[in-house]
């Protein structure tokens, strides 16, 4: 049984068809990464996931209960965390309280919050900038954080959204080294949505591609970029053909 | 029956003028997505300026609503230059706060100018006249409000369908950062919004002062009736403010003829909290 | 013993700066020895007022400061306060204590039922919906016979101090209103670090993001706004009998919703003295302009100031006298080149 099975997820808006049933399942501790060309209709996608939308059609199974219908809070005490395209850092809390309000998902008392903030904090490497306000730190570092404030609430799913979009080629790559660092440390599940290919493809064991709103292929890294609707509708030859080799 | 008639056309009457009232708030908000406290206060100085204009300079109200309406524009412009603009930039608590700030200041400044005591205009073509038409009695000082309201309102409607400056801000409401990379200059077209919100309502204020006191406190009741208004027709919607203000008009005399005239507010009031609340793209807004 | 760990809570000023507590001591003390310094009759009124609207601030700040949901209707829960111990006293006799917890409850029933459609709102259509519920609620008051409408309300007269139907002494009065003022001021104080104030904080900075960190939006911004309103009631039962009349006009009017909102405005939203210190400058500002002005004076002149203030804070500094004082640290730390980081959190946020 999967840990995150979705089935069918249809979504609307108005005339557009954003999501055309949808399957995708994540399997426990494994990465998954989700790709596709802009307005594929992943963000969306993961709205629905996340309890953000609510789907017209389609059925979320996580952990062998129906989200479907559930409201984000909900979802994320069920074990999703998630973090967003554009980073939503609360700029009036410091970084720390900015963790602490993930580790409150869990805890009552607020000391208790602060050491599960701080142990998050130490795991990511932002011990240093603890007390300072997000608004202060470079955008790699806003990211970081959301990363940090989502595992504090223990999930057992971590969904990203665009994490490398916006940063420096060193940065992905620090990046990609982190979430590999916490995956092997805490073993837990992640769905990755992404645009930029050389950090995504080598982060995950398995790949879904969406485009105008339908999955046109799921495999393996290599099988995909050897797919050929794939290689149409997004890769493009040059890069296909750099990989291959 | 007759009855029924007569309550009827005066909401419907009434119901134009706010939609008049309505079209200013709706036209700011679609374009900057927020929302003017200050509206009623524009309408009670327009009244103000027709009434002053008929006062000292020629005693007839009707020549006042040019006046009002020029006055209402430069309060609509100096509000957003001196204002309004800076707010922007800020968090969303002094966006709030900032226009609601403008209201009390209109509101106490023609208190302590003013003074409180209501007036009203006791002469004039239309003042007091009624009007017979085909066996029905009418106010002939709020058919001519209801017949202005409409004018303008259709004007107003004509100049963002037809002119480019009219598309230029419907591009702007539809989509901002879209409009400026089409070299729209999105400043101006705020700019623009609150001149003519502006206008509208000190136009609109000129009207009522045919048949409705003058008194520094109005400004709140029209404020909230437009917010109805505006949230039943849909927040940035024109056609909705039009539909929506004669259903205001006629919710508000039917309260006061069925229920009580002292609560025609609080029903008011009461459908502009049951519709944001349920149908919070309005009642005519798109799902 | 979660009661004790509460109540510690409650008195723990500890990650407040030194200044701030020095502050804080002055200011209690000078409330426990005012009556017994200054004799004369008028600055003791300020002072009772002083504490009033500080008190009614404070309560603004659980909902609108730390939850950042303008609310512009809180004179309606004054009034419930108001209205429930003043009603069954002139209908009944009933005393004080009774009619208390009436409007204390009526209006966290009130604001639990209506919350749950209001704090669905987000930002203005929050504020113009508070407004619109609040300006329901006054005329409904004042059209309404069983509350006497627009005539008011006036308390039985009883020989003071009679501590039944808290009809108290000057210096009685001085103290009632301080002890509540101290309550509510222990209340945010342990709402502000509590798990509830920080995920209202979370809310404040981003619905979506609270959301998605398993916070219960909705249930947290009822909570806080019951609370308010449990605050905002105690005033109003006070104010019922420190006056001994009341009508709609001087406990549920939208100008006393304005005072609310402007103290915690004034002198920081979300900052735990915010309200203390807008009250301290409002307050005296207003009755000794009164004063001045005397009778005769300019009508409606208080609000015109309070209106210019509302305008420049809103438009260079919201976050009022906290915000100013953030500024001025900010700059002398840059002045003498020290580190800025982390020395941002004036009020204990």
């Amino acid at each position: 049984m999967a840990l995150l099975n979705a089935q069918g997820v249809t979504k609307r808006f108005g005339g557009l068809l954003a999501n055309d049933s949808v399957d995708l399942a994540v399997e426990e501790g494994q990465i998954v990464g989700l790709i596709g060309p802009n307005g594929a209709g992943k963000t969306t996608f993961f709205n629905c996931l996340s309890g953000h939308l609510v789907p017209d059609a389609g059925t979320i199974i996580f952990n062998g209960r129906d989200i479907t219908r559930w409201p984000a809070h909900r979802v994320a005490q069920a074990g999703i965390a998630r973090t967003f395209q554009l980073v939503k850092s609360m700029g009036g809390l410091t970084v720390e309280e900015n963790v602490m309000i993930g580790a409150f998902a869990r805890v009552d008392d607020r000391e208790e919050a602060r050491r599960k903030a701080r142990q998050v904090l130490e795991l990511v490497g932002l011990l240093d900038v603890a007390d300072m306000y997000p608004g202060e730190l470079p955008l790699a570092v806003q990211k970081q954080m959301e990363l940090a404030r989502a595992l504090a609430t223990e999930p057992k799913l971590l969904m990203l959204d665009e994490v490398a979009a916006g940063l420096s080629p060193e940065e992905i790559e620090g990046f990609a080294g982190l979430l590999r660092k916490i995956h092997r440390e805490k073993g837990l599940a992640m769905l990755v949505i992404e645009h930029v290919m050389e950090f995504v493809l080598p982060l995950s064991e398995r790949v879904y591609v969406l485009a105008g709103g339908r999955k046109i292929a799921e495999g393996t890294p290599d099988e995909i970029t050897n797919h050929p609707a794939v290689i149409e509708a997004y890769l493009g030859e040059g890069y296909a053909r750099a990989h291959k080799r | 029956m007759d009855v029924v008639l007569d309550i009827g056309i005066s909401g419907v009457l009434m119901g134009l003028v706010y939609a008049l009232l309505a079209l200013g708030l709706t036209v700011i908000f679609g374009i900057m997505d927020t929302v003017n406290f200050a509206h009623g206060e524009f309408l009670m100085l327009g009244m103000y300026a027709g009434y002053l204009t008929y006062a000292y300079l020629y005693p007839e109200p009707l020549a006042g609503v040019p006046v009002a309406g020029l006055v209402g524009m430069l309060l609509g412009v100096l509000a957003y230059t001196l204002l309004v603009k800076r707010l922007l930039s800020g968090p969303p608590i002094a966006q709030i706060f900032g226009t609601f700030g403008l209201m009390l200041f209109l509101r106490y400044g023609a208190l302590a100018v003013f003074g409180p005591n209501l007036r009203s205009a006791t002469q004039g073509l239309v003042v007091a006249k009624r009007l017979v038409v085909g066996g029905l009695t009418l106010d002939a000082a709020k058919v001519v409000a209801a017949a202005g309201s409409a004018f303008l309102f259709g004007l107003v409607y004509l100049m963002l369908r037809r002119t480019k400056l009219g598309l230029a801000l419907q591009a702007t409401a539809a989509n901002r950062e879209a409009a400026r990379y089409m070299g729209i200059d999105t400043d101006r077209m705020n700019l623009i919004g609150w001149a003519l919100g502006g206008a509208t309502a000190g136009m609109a204020g000129a009207l009522l002062v045919n048949f409705y006191y003058v008194s520094p406190t109005v400004g709140m009741v029209f404020s909230m009736i437009t917010f109805t208004t505006v949230a039943l027709g849909g927040f940035g919607s024109v056609p909705g403010a039009l539909i929506a203000g004669i259903l205001v008009g006629l919710i508000e005399v039917f309260t006061a003829q069925v229920i009580s005239p002292q609560l025609k507010l609080a029903v008011i009031y009461t459908v502009f909290f049951l519709v944001v609340l349920f149908r919070p793209r309005g009642l005519l807004g798109a799902r | 013993m979660k009661i004790w760990g509460i109540i510690r809570e409650a008195f723990t000023f500890s990650d407040l700066s030194r200044g701030e507590r020095i502050g804080l001591a002055l200011l209690l003390g000078a409330i426990a020895v005012f009556p017994w310094v200054v004799k004369d009759g008028f600055a003791r009124t300020v002072a009772v007022q002083f504490l009033y609207y500080a008190m009614l601030g404070l309560s603004w700040n659980f909902i609108g400061g730390y939850g950042g949901q303008i609310d512009l209707g809180g004179a309606k829960n004054v009034g419930f306060g108001a209205y429930g111990v003043a009603l069954p006293m002139v209908l009944w006799d009933w005393p004080f204590w009774l009619g208390l917890p009436i409007g204390v409850a009526f209006a966290v029933l009130e604001s639990l039922v209506l919350g749950l459609g209001l704090l669905r709102l987000r930002g203005h259509y929050f504020a113009i919906g508070t407004l619109a519920v609040a300006l329901v609620w006054e005329e409904l008051f004042v059209y309404s016979e069983w509350t006497r409408g627009a005539r008011g309300l006036l308390l039985p007269f009883k020989r003071a101090p009679d501590y039944l139907y808290m009809q108290l002494t000057p210096v009685g009065f001085h103290y009632f209103i301080a002890a509540l003022f101290v309550f509510s001021l222990l209340w945010l104080n342990w709402f502000r670090r509590s798990k509830l104030g920080y995920q209202l904080r979370a809310i404040r900075e981003d619905e979506d993001a609270a959301a998605s960190l398993g916070i219960n939006v909705l249930a947290a911004k009822v909570k806080a706004y019951c609370i308010s309103s449990v605050v905002a009631a105690l005033g109003g039962a006070f104010y019922a009998v420190y006056y001994g009349f009341i009508d709609p006009d001087s406990v549920m009017h939208l100008d006393l919703s304005i005072m609310i909102a402007m103290t915690a405005l004034v002198g920081g939203a979300g900052v735990l003295w915010g309200p203390i210190v807008g009250a301290a400058v409002l307050i005296p500002l207003d009755r000794y302009l009164g004063a001045w002005f005397g009778g005769g004076g300019i009508l409606g002149m208080d609000f015109l100031i309070y209106a210019v203030i509302i305008m420049l804070l809103a438009a260079y500094q919201p976050k009022g006298v906290a915000g100013l004082i953030e500024a001025l640290v900010l700059w002398r730390l840059k002045a003498t080149g020290r580190s800025t980081a982390g020395l941002r959190a004036v009020g204990g946020r």
